[in-house]
């Protein structure tokens, strides 16, 4: 895949002479990012731990009623991050992790440079190759974790105007060679799995992101705030509650990445 | 991403996210369904200007069914969306879909009326309550700072410094450090009422700071 990256920007001329020193930055120390609903970090927050969905499924014994995006495409024991802002509409809570947890999962954990779930959903993400099934397509565009991080590093110094508009949201100005139209950011943020469960420890643990009503009333939420405040791991409050929270929260993960990436 | 659709178009039969029973009163981003069309939801996030939404995401009813119970709840009742309207949810659990100023007053006077228990939960020492209204009164309304004040005197009678210490920040933008001691000390001596010399001086200044 990254020989197919190199090739399309050779033939667009798009080959950066030296890489952009933001594009080194933002590929190799970019978080990842776990969003979910409050009810969700509730048991997170209670557990101490995120599961996947199958997992999560097997412990509630409330196994899913109908095929989910997930099941489809075979990833639904994984813990889903993106290596990015937090990018999941409709939540508004969030978990950020540090590198190492990549890093610690080298051999079990895999990445595509998109959200996978979007592909299912033809709403969402279109394939431009209409007739090739989402599931070869999807497999085709396996990573390697951390080694996606290099897929990303050109990507950013050669498809986008500027490195930073990966963080910010902002579309590349080329589509790249993968194939892919329509959607949101998620069509080209890079997604990365990790098998059955992930612990919020402070090993890895970077931030939480949390409406502040929330934290001061689900006292499981409260409780792992604490937690992180006496483990030195940064906590960031924004206003709740309403329509606005998944942007509040949108919109200072970017400002706390821009900082950290700076 | 669904394009700008009318209010008039649209019913409210749900609210993004899945709350855990103690998240109460809340107001609640909705979930949309055609009105002339029982298979298409929109699912916020979404804006709402001027009677129109915007950037909402559209799904099927097979998609909103799948994501009901775990990214959204959908509810038994629905209502005609209308403009300048806000769907939320009682201390009771009771949802109700009203004008903005309607919720808002509501939500003062709930903010009201669990200040005023919380503060009589706290001097009969029933910390527990006095906290959990706190965080009622925040989650009602979390401009009103003296909340905040309250509960960290629990959570520092408590010993619960990193507690304390968000509290400190999050009202930080609106109070310096000082003012944030003094209130919190204020409260404190109401759990720990100062030894009967000092009952005075501390009752002169808790009315100061109620003038």
């Amino acid at each position: 895949m990254l020989r197919d990256l190199q090739n399309y920007a050779a033939k667009h001329g798009l080959a950066a002479a030296t890489p952009h020193q933001f594009a080194n930055r933002i590929s190799d120390g970019c978080l990842l990012s776990h969003a979910t609903t409050v009810f969700r970090m509730n048991g997170v927050a209670a557990a101490r731990i995120i599961y996947s969905q199958r997992e999560f499924a097997r412990q509630s014994g409330n196994p899913p009623s109908s095929p989910t995006t997930e099941t489809r495409l075979g990833t639904d024991n994984d813990v889903f991050f993106f290596l990015a802002p937090f990018r999941y509409p409709g939540t508004n809570c969030g978990l950020l992790f540090k590198r190492s947890l990549e890093d610690l999962h080298s051999e079990q954990g895999s990445a595509t440079p998109f959200d996978s779930g979007g592909i299912v959903d033809s709403t969402k993400c279109r394939l431009q190759d209409a007739t090739e099934p989402v599931l070869g397509f999807f497999e085709r565009h396996q990573l390697t974790v951390p080694e996606h991080r290099s897929y990303l590093q050109l990507a950013l110094s050669t498809l986008f105007a500027q490195p930073w508009d990966y963080i910010d949201g902002i579309d590349p100005q080329m589509p790249g060679p993968i194939g892919l139209t329509g959607g949101d950011a998620r069509r080209w943020t890079h997604e990365v799995r990790i098998p059955v469960s992930v612990p919020v420890d402070q090993r890895h643990l970077q931030a939480l992101f949390v409406p502040k009503g929330i934290v001061n009333r689900d006292p499981e939420i409260e409780r792992l705030d604490e937690w992180c405040r006496e483990q030195s791991i940064d906590t960031v409050y924004f206003n709740s509650p309403g329509l606005g929270e998944f942007d509040a929260m949108r919109n200072l993960s970017i400002e706390y990445l821009r900082g950290r990436l700076q | 991403m669904a394009g700008p659709v009318s209010l008039s178009d649209l019913l409210v039969v749900g609210y993004s996210d899945v709350l855990p029973p103690s998240i109460k009163p809340v107001r609640l981003p909705p979930v949309f369904r055609w009105r002339d069309n029982e298979d298409r939801y929109l699912l916020p996030p979404f804006h709402i200007t001027a009677g129109m939404v915007y950037n909402g995401t559209e799904v099927s009813a097979e998609e909103a069914m799948r994501l009901n119970g775990d990214q959204i709840t959908l509810l038994e009742q629905a209502w005609l969306a209308e403009r300048d309207f806000e769907l939320w949810m009682d201390v009771q659990g009771r949802i109700e879909y009203q004008p903005y100023a309607d919720v808002q007053a509501a939500m003062d006077q709930i903010h009201v009326e669990c200040f005023r228990s919380a503060q009589s939960a706290l001097r009969n020492q029933h910390l527990e309550e006095a906290d959990r209204l706190c965080g009622i009164c925040i989650l009602a309304n979390g401009e009103k700072l003296e909340p905040y004040f309250l509960k960290a005197a629990i959570l520092r009678h408590w010993g619960r410094r990193a507690g304390v210490e968000r509290l400190r920040e999050i009202t930080a933008r609106n109070v310096d450090q000082q003012w944030f001691e003094d209130r919190l000390t204020h409260w404190l001596q109401v759990i720990q009422p100062a030894p009967s010399k000092m009952r005075g001086m501390a009752a002169t200044r808790a009315r100061s700071f109620a003038a």
